[in-house]
């Protein structure tokens, strides 16, 4: 049954890449992951200039570090601990179905070992539109893992499909809140780009703890307040600082914020 | 009369057979007609010693002197034994649940009556001394729930010393832990003054810790009082592991009154060890008086005393209740960083409105921006309807 289902999300995946504006360069990634059964598949395309990876994690600004895997690099290896893209991406297949995916940046693959299709790099519109529509479709992890790499491709806006999938009450509750989330990150990149990660003053940092203390309010309060401050503090990183927690929160009233943020 | 004289002698022969016989053929009596039961429940009742009744789910000792010792035992309504009234005397009732010829449960009440059952033996009134000696057997050489419970209808039954045996049960080491435990326990609610040296011999030759531990609960748990003094040498012997001295700690800091607490702020000076020094200050927060709280708090102060000992002492304050503007006035003489963690986190977790108000004092003024990160934190966790205006105002200035 899960198979079946698997198997008609792929066939989706590749209808819909078919049928989009660009056929010639979304088509090959969707019908290439397709044709392999098993065994996994390794792509490259173009990072956001201001990231870097090692092992387990990525770096944005050279202070903000987020980890998302609690093993270390089974497929790319590192001699620096901040290399610099592209965005590699691993797919695990089995029985024609994507079970698994895996991202990192920069560094190099490990030699492969049996059972590795390397498609190679890949545009970065192709890259992001293969991932976006992968969220919209699956209906497991696969398409909540997507939604992060796609936000990592160098010089493409991927936000309208995210608000999309965000809204969708059809797709499950995991990848509509990870779309949530990384609209929030972008609406906080928006209001304050990394300038000087690092140097806020003491009065900053207690303000940031004092957002994060608000976001924890249970009576329903704190999505009105954390707007208000989103809107209206001084201080650009205690606006992100409430967008990123206005991230968690996966409120409407959240999404919209957002959205007129990214729209500006 | 042929016939008749043969009658009497007949009669004459079973009565001098039956005076021959050793005692143990009525005990052995009993183990038969029991086990002769291969599934099922088998009941029996025998005397019980004066001063106790029993109700629904326990037993009440000393009911007589008014010193209403109630123990319970099964969360629910008996479901063997019916009772009209709230303290029922005797006799002690026994169910043994046979499962392949072999004891499997044994429950026990005192009082009432029984309630109908079907396909239950009922072997009626037995003699204390059969009833015990068939109880003892078990527990001597079963193993499982039921030798186990085996052990507390001996303590019931009238005019029985269960002093000896329940000690004999106790020192065996053949015999799994749980029953020795269960004989340790038993032992300790035995009135006999003999009880505590036994206890205390228990817990000399003792070689497990879960048989000394519970030889501790045992004297702890002695009415006459004279296991604390025990308890007091144990604790103080440098050569009984931490961890038993902490336990009788423990117990020694659960009785409130006489000399306890002069005692343990003697013996916090004394041991070197911070395990026993952690457990000291636990016990002086059981006393829950003015004193002991006053003791933590200088300790609370005191910059010799090592700052995880303070640490400890304050939490415990805070939790037992040490008086909100005491905690406030010490804050500002917390320059340890680790201190002001530590108070800052015991005003979280008392519900006075004082307590959130130096919250919001700290996080707006502590020239500190750890404790004022800390103070926001917590602050951010309260349910005080105050704290959301406060947060917004501070973020927002």
């Amino acid at each position: 049954m899960i198979a079946t289902r698997s198997a008609a999300v792929a066939a989706a995946v590749v209808m819909v890449a078919c049928a989009q504006a660009t056929p010639v360069e979304g088509q090959p990634i969707a019908r290439r992951v397709a044709a392999v059964r098993d065994g996994k598949v390794r792509m490259t395309f173009a990072a956001r200039r201001d990231i870097c990876g090692y092992g387990n994690s990525i770096s944005r600004g050279g202070s903000h570090r987020m980890n998302w895997t609690s093993d270390q690099s089974s497929d790319v290896e590192y001699d620096d601990d901040c290399s610099r893209g592209p965005v590699r991406l691993v797919l695990t297949m089995d029985g024609g179905r994507i079970i698994k995916l895996r991202t990192y940046v920069g560094g190099s693959w490990r030699p492969a070992v049996g059972g590795v299709t390397d498609l190679g790099a890949v545009s970065v519109k192709e890259a992001a539109d293969y991932l976006v529509l992968l969220a919209a479709t699956d209906p497991g992890a696969v398409g909540r893992e997507a939604i992060m790499p796609a936000t990592l491709a160098d010089s493409v806006r991927i936000w309208p499909q995210l608000f999309r999938i965000a809204r969708n009450e059809d797709r499950p509750r995991e990848t509509r809140k990870q779309a949530i989330f990384w609209l929030g990150q972008a609406a906080g990149d928006v209001i304050a780009p990394d300038r000087n990660p690092g140097k806020e003053t003491d009065d900053e940092e207690v303000k940031k703890q004092a957002v994060f203390a608000l976001s924890q309010r249970r009576n329903g309060e704190a999505v009105p307040a954390l707007i208000q401050v989103a809107r209206n503090n001084r201080y650009p990183e205690v606006r992100k600082t409430a967008l990123f927690w206005l991230g968690q929160s996966a409120d409407p009233r959240a999404i919209s914020l957002f959205e007129e943020i990214l729209s500006r | 009369m042929i016939f008749s004289n043969t009658k009497y002698a007949m009669a004459g022969a079973f009565i001098i057979m039956a005076c021959l016989l050793p005692v143990r053929t009525e005990g052995q009596g009993i183990a038969r007609r029991i086990s002769a039961v291969r599934d099922g429940k088998v009941r029996m009742t025998f005397a019980a010693h004066e001063d106790i009744c029993g109700y629904d789910d326990g037993v009440t000792t000393g009911y007589r002197r008014d010193s209403n010792h109630r123990t319970s035992w099964s969360p629910g309504r008996s479901e063997d034994v019916i009772y009209d009234r709230e303290c029922s005397e005797g006799p002690v009732r026994v169910v043994i649940t046979m499962a392949a010829g072999a004891p499997n449960r044994i429950r026990t009440y005192v009082g009432g009556q029984w309630r109908s059952a079907a396909g239950v033996t009922d072997i009626g009134n037995v003699s204390v001394k059969d009833a015990t000696d068939y109880l003892l057997g078990i527990a001597n050489s079963q193993s499982g729930k039921a030798a186990e419970e085996a052990i507390f209808p001996v303590t019931l039954a009238d005019s029985i010393d269960a002093t000896q045996p329940l000690y004999s049960l106790a020192k065996n080491r053949s015999r799994p832990t749980e029953v020795r435990g269960q004989a340790i326990f038993w032992l300790s609610q035995e009135e006999d003054a003999r009880a505590v040296s036994m206890l205390d011999d228990i817990l000399k030759i003792s070689r497990e810790e879960s048989i000394a531990d519970k030889a501790i609960f045992g004297l702890s748990q002695h009415r006459s009082g004279k296991g604390f003094p025990i308890l007091r040498a144990y604790a103080e012997n440098e050569n009984n592991s931490d961890e038993m001295r902490g336990k009788a700690i423990f117990w020694l800091g659960q009785r409130h009154g006489d000399d306890r607490e002069n005692y343990l702020r003697g013996l916090y000076a004394k041991v070197r060890s911070e395990e026993l020094k952690d457990k000291i200050i636990f016990s002086m927060s059981q006393q829950k008086t003015a004193d002991s709280q006053q003791w933590l708090l200088d300790m609370v102060t005191n910059t010799r005393e090592p700052v995880e000992m303070r640490k400890k002492a304050l939490f415990w304050a805070g939790q037992g209740g040490a008086p909100i503007e005491k905690l406030v006035s010490l804050y500002s003489r917390m320059n340890d960083r680790e201190m002001k963690d530590q108070m800052i986190f015991v005003f979280s977790q008392r519900r006075e409105r004082a307590a959130i108000d130096k919250l919001m004092d700290v996080a707006r003024n502590d020239p500190d921006r750890e404790a004022r990160r800390k103070a926001m934190f917590w602050l951010g966790q309260s349910k005080d309807a105050r704290v959301s205006a406060f947060i917004s105002d501070m973020i927002n200035r």
